[in-house]
C-alpha cells in the first residue's frame, strides 16, 4: 500500500505535529502500532478509520493524557510523555466524549478554564467575548452549560480548547452526533480557525466531512496508517479514478462514466449536452474518500 | 459573584456550582434547628433533677458541660457522615461527568486540583462547624466550659474534618464511580471511628485487660479518641450532672494518663492493671525484658528477676500519695534507648506524649498520605525516563 502514500516534503521547522513508530498496547492488542505522522504546520489533518482504529488513542497520545508503550511523538516541538506541561501550553484537546458542568454558566464556563490556563485575569473579558463570537454563542453567555444544545455544547467544548490560544488544535470526533446544520456550522468554524494559522488535527469516522475540509488525510485501521497524503494525492494515485453516473431526462437510462478529474467530469457533461441530450443530474457513484476508504480496507475490517 | 483574583480556579468554580440557589442556605436553617433541638433536650435531661428549687453553681456548670459536649459529639458524628459525602464525588464525579480530562489537560498541577477540591468540600462543613459555634454559647451562660476548651474542641473537630477529607479525595480518584469512592470512604471512616475501638477490644481480651502501649496506638487515629482528650475531664465535683458522651473515651485515656506516671518508674506492666477503680492487682508473669532495663539511680524499686513486678501495693494506697514518693524520671534519653532497642514492650516514650499530640501525627500522616496518593492518581502521563 506504501505506494499509494503520496506523502508531501516539508521540512523540519514547518512540522508542527511528528510521530515516529508510536507504539500504544493494551495488553496484546495493538490500538496503536507503530504510527508514522507528520503534520505540516497550518494544516488541517484529518485522520480516518472505523471505531476502534486508534484514533482516540493516538489523539491521547499527542494530547499528553497518554504515555506511549513505544515509539516517540512531538507536539509544537516537545515529546507530550517528557515535557507534558509545555505540549499542554500549546494544544488544545477537544475529546471524543464532552462533559459538562451543572450549575455553572457559560461565562463562568470559560472564566475558570481561563484561570486553569493562567490567563491574566485582565484579559478574560475580552478574550471570552471574542471566543463567544467565534463559536457564535454570544447570545448564551449567561446561559447554564447544562441547557445548551448538544451543538452549542460542542463549539462550547471548542471554544474552551482555545481559551490559552494553543497553536495545534485536536479534535476527536467533532461532528459526531451533530445534525446536518451544526455539522455546516462545525466545518466553516474550523476553516476559519485554519485561516487564523492554526495546525488543525481532527479525526471522523464519517468520511465526507473530512474530506471537504482537510488539506492532509491519512486512513487509519486497527492501528496501522494505510494511506495518507491530500485528498487529491490519494484520489489520483488510485488507478481506476472516479466513476460518475449520468442520469437523462425521460427515462431510467443511466450513463456510467469513469474519470479522472473535475476536467473530465465536466467534459463528460458537456459532450452529452452537445449531443442535444436532456442531462438531468451528474453524481459521483460514491462520495470520494468514503468509496477509496472501502477500497483500502478491504479484508483488513474484520 | 466577584471572587477574588488569587482564588483557587477549582475552588472558586465549585463555591459558584454549590452555592448556587437557596439549598445550601435551607440547609443550614434545617441543621441549626436540629442543633437547637439537641441543645434542648440535653439541657432538659441534665438539669431534670434539679429543676425543684435553685439550682446550684455546681449543677449549673454540669449542664453547660453535657450541653457542650453532646454538642461537639453530634458534630463530630455529622462530620464523619457529612465529610465522605461530600468529598467522595470530588473526582469520580468528574470522571462520570466526563470533565475529568478537559481538567487534567490543563496547566492546573494535581495538588492543585486536590486543594481546590479540598477547599471547596470542606468550605460547607467549616460554615455548619462555625454556625454551631453561638450554640455552644449557651454553655458559656452556664458556666463549665472554658473558652480554651472550646477553642481546641472546634480545632480538634477542624483537623478530623480535614483528615476524613483527605481520605476521601483519595477514594475518589481511585474508584471510577462516586457510589464505590462513597461507600469506600464511609467504611475506611467507620474503621477509623468504630473499627479501631473493636481493634482495641480484641487485643484487651487478648491480653487478659492488660492495656498495652502499642494497643492504645490504635486509637490514636480515633476521631472521637482524639477530640475526648482535648475536652475538659469532668471534676468530680461534676460526676453527677455533668454526664457526657465522651466519657468513656475519657475514662480510657484516664487510664493511659495513670500508665503514663508509672512509666515514670520504669515499669511498664506494674501500673496497667490498676485502672481509677483499682480492681486488683493483676497477676501477670514478670516479663524477661523487664530484667535487662537498668534502673536509674533512684529511690524507685529495683526490679530482680525474681520479684513480680506488681510489687508495689497501689490499689491499696491512693493515687496521689504515689505520686509523691515517686521521683520524676531522671534521665529520659536513656529512656528512649531503651525503648528503640525493643526493651520496653510498652513503649514508655510514646506514653508521656500527649494522646492529642499523638493524634495529630497519625491524622497529618492520613492527610499527607492520602493526598500525595491522590495526586499520583491524577497526574498523567506517568513520566518515562527511557
Ligand atoms: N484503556 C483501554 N484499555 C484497553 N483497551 C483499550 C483502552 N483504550 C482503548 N482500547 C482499545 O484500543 C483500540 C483503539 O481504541 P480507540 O483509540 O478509542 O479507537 P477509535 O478512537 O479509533 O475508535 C480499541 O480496540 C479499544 O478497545
Ligand atoms: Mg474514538
Amino acid at each position: 500500500m506504501s505506494d499509494l502514500l503520496a506523502e508531501a516534503v516539508v521540512d523540519d521547522q514547518s512540522i508542527a505535529v511528528r510521530t515516529e513508530g508510536l507504539t500504544k498496547t493494551y495488553g496484546a492488542l495493538h490500538a496503536v502500532a507503530g504510527l508514522d505522522l507528520s503534520i505540516p504546520r497550518g494544516s488541517t489533518f484529518g485522520l480516518i478509520g472505523p471505531n476502534g482504529a486508534g484514533k482516540s488513542t493516538t489523539f491521547a497520545i499527542l494530547a499528553s493524557l497518554l504515555t506511549p508503550t513505544a515509539g516517540r511523538a512531538e507536539v509544537a516541538g516537545f515529546d507530550p510523555s517528557i515535557d507534558p506541561v509545555e505540549v499542554r501550553r500549546r494544544v488544545g484537546y477537544m475529546p471524543d466524549v464532552m462533559g459538562v458542568y451543572d450549575n455553572l454558566r457559560v461565562q463562568e464556563y470559560l472564566e475558570f478554564f481561563a484561570a486553569a490556563y493562567a490567563v491574566p485575569r485582565a484579559r478574560w473579558s475580552e478574550l471570552i467575548g471574542n471566543l463567544l463570537e467565534l463559536v457564535d454563542l454570544t447570545v448564551k453567555r449567561d446561559s447554564m452549560v447544562d441547557s445548551l444544545s448538544r451543538g452549542m455544547k460542542q463549539r462550547l467544548s471548542l471554544a474552551r480548547a482555545l481559551v490559552h490560544d494553543p497553536e495545534v488544535l485536536i479534535l476527536d470526533e467533532p461532528a459526531s452526533g451533530l445534525d446536518p446544520r451544526a455539522r455546516v456550522e462545525l466545518r466553516e468554524l474550523l476553516l476559519e480557525l485554519r485561516k487564523m494559522g492554526k495546525t488543525i488535527i481532527v479525526s471522523s469516522h464519517i468520511l465526507a466531512e473530512l474530506e471537504e475540509m482537510c488539506t492532509h488525510v491519512a486512513i487509519l485501521e486497527a492501528g496501522r496508517l494505510l494511506a495518507s497524503g491530500s485528498p487529491r494525492d490519494i484520489r489520483s494515485a488510485l488507478p481506476t479514478g472516479r466513476r460518475i453516473v449520468v442520469k437523462l431526462a425521460g427515462g431510467e437510462e443511466q450513463v456510467h462514466v469513469v474519470a479522472d478529474d473535475e476536467e473530465q467530469v465536466a467534459l463528460v457533461r458537456r459532450l452529452l449536452v452537445d449531443e442535444g441530450l436532456r442531462v438531468l443530474q451528474v453524481v459521483e457513484a460514491d462520495s470520494g474518500l468514503e468509496d477509496l476508504f472501502m477500497r483500502i480496507t478491504k479484508g483488513v475490517v474484520q | 459573584m466577584k471572587l477574588p483574583r488569587t482564588l483557587n480556579p477549582v475552588f472558586a468554580r465549585e463555591l459558584r456550582q454549590r452555592m448556587r440557589g437557596p439549598r445550601a442556605a435551607i440547609i443550614l436553617i434545617l441543621y441549626l434547628l436540629v442543633l437547637v433541638f439537641i441543645v434542648q433536650i440535653v439541657y432538659f435531661a441534665a438539669s431534670g433533677g434539679a429543676n425543684r428549687g435553685a439550682p446550684s453553681i455546681e449543677t449549673l456548670a454540669g449542664v453547660g458541660r453535657s450541653v457542650f459536649h453532646t454538642l461537639v459529639f453530634f458534630v463530630l458524628g455529622l462530620v464523619c457522615f457529612i465529610v465522605p459525602g461530600v468529598t467522595a464525588s470530588a473526582v469520580a464525579g468528574e470522571r462520570e461527568r466526563q470533565t475529568l480530562v478537559p481538567l487534567q489537560i490543563t496547566l492546573l498541577r494535581p495538588w492543585s486540583i486536590l486543594v481546590g477540591k479540598l477547599m471547596a468540600s470542606l468550605a460547607f462543613v467549616v460554615l455548619l462547624i462555625v454556625a454551631t459555634l453561638p450554640l455552644a454559647a449557651v454553655s458559656f451562660l452556664l458556666g463549665g466550659v472554658e473558652p480554651i476548651e472550646v477553642i481546641r474542641a472546634t480545632a480538634m473537630v477542624l483537623v478530623v474534618a480535614v483528615t476524613l477529607a483527605c481520605v476521601s479525595l483519595w477514594c475518589s480518584t481511585f474508584f471510577k464511580r462516586t457510589q464505590g469512592a462513597t461507600v469506600v470512604a464511609l467504611a475506611l471512616v467507620f474503621l477509623l471511628c468504630v473499627g479501631t475501638f473493636i481493634a482495641f477490644g480484641a487485643q484487651m481480651i487478648l491480653q487478659r485487660g492488660q492495656v498495652q502501649g502499642r494497643s492504645q496506638l490504635l486509637l490514636v487515629a480515633n476521631p472521637f479518641m482524639a477530640v475526648a482528650d482535648v475536652l475538659d475531664r469532668r471534676d468530680e465535683q461534676l460526676s453527677a450532672s455533668g454526664a457526657s458522651p465522651f466519657t468513656p473515651m475519657q475514662l480510657l485515656l484516664e487510664q493511659r494518663r495513670e500508665r503514663q506516671r508509672d512509666s515514670s518508674t520504669w515499669s511498664t506492666d506494674s501500673g496497667s492493671g490498676s485502672g481509677p477503680g483499682g480492681s486488683g492487682p493483676v497477676v501477670v508473669p514478670p516479663r524477661p525484658t523487664a530484667t535487662v532495663v537498668v534502673a536509674p539511680t533512684t529511690s524507685g524499686p529495683p526490679q530482680p528477676d525474681a520479684v513480680p513486678q506488681p510489687a508495689v501495693p497501689q490499689p491499696a494506697v491512693p493515687e496521689t500519695v504515689i505520686r509523691d514518693v515517686r521521683p520524676a524520671p531522671s534521665n529520659p534519653i536513656l529512656a528512649d534507648r531503651t525503648a528503640a532497642a525493643g526493651f520496653e514492650p510498652g513503649v514508655p516514650w510514646l506514653s508521656r506524649v500527649p494522646f492529642w499530640v499523638l493524634s495529630l501525627l497519625a491524622f497529618t500522616v492520613l492527610s499527607v498520605g492520602s493526598l500525595a496518593l491522590a495526586a499520583r492518581r491524577l497526574a498523567l502521563p506517568k513520566p518515562t525516563f527511557s
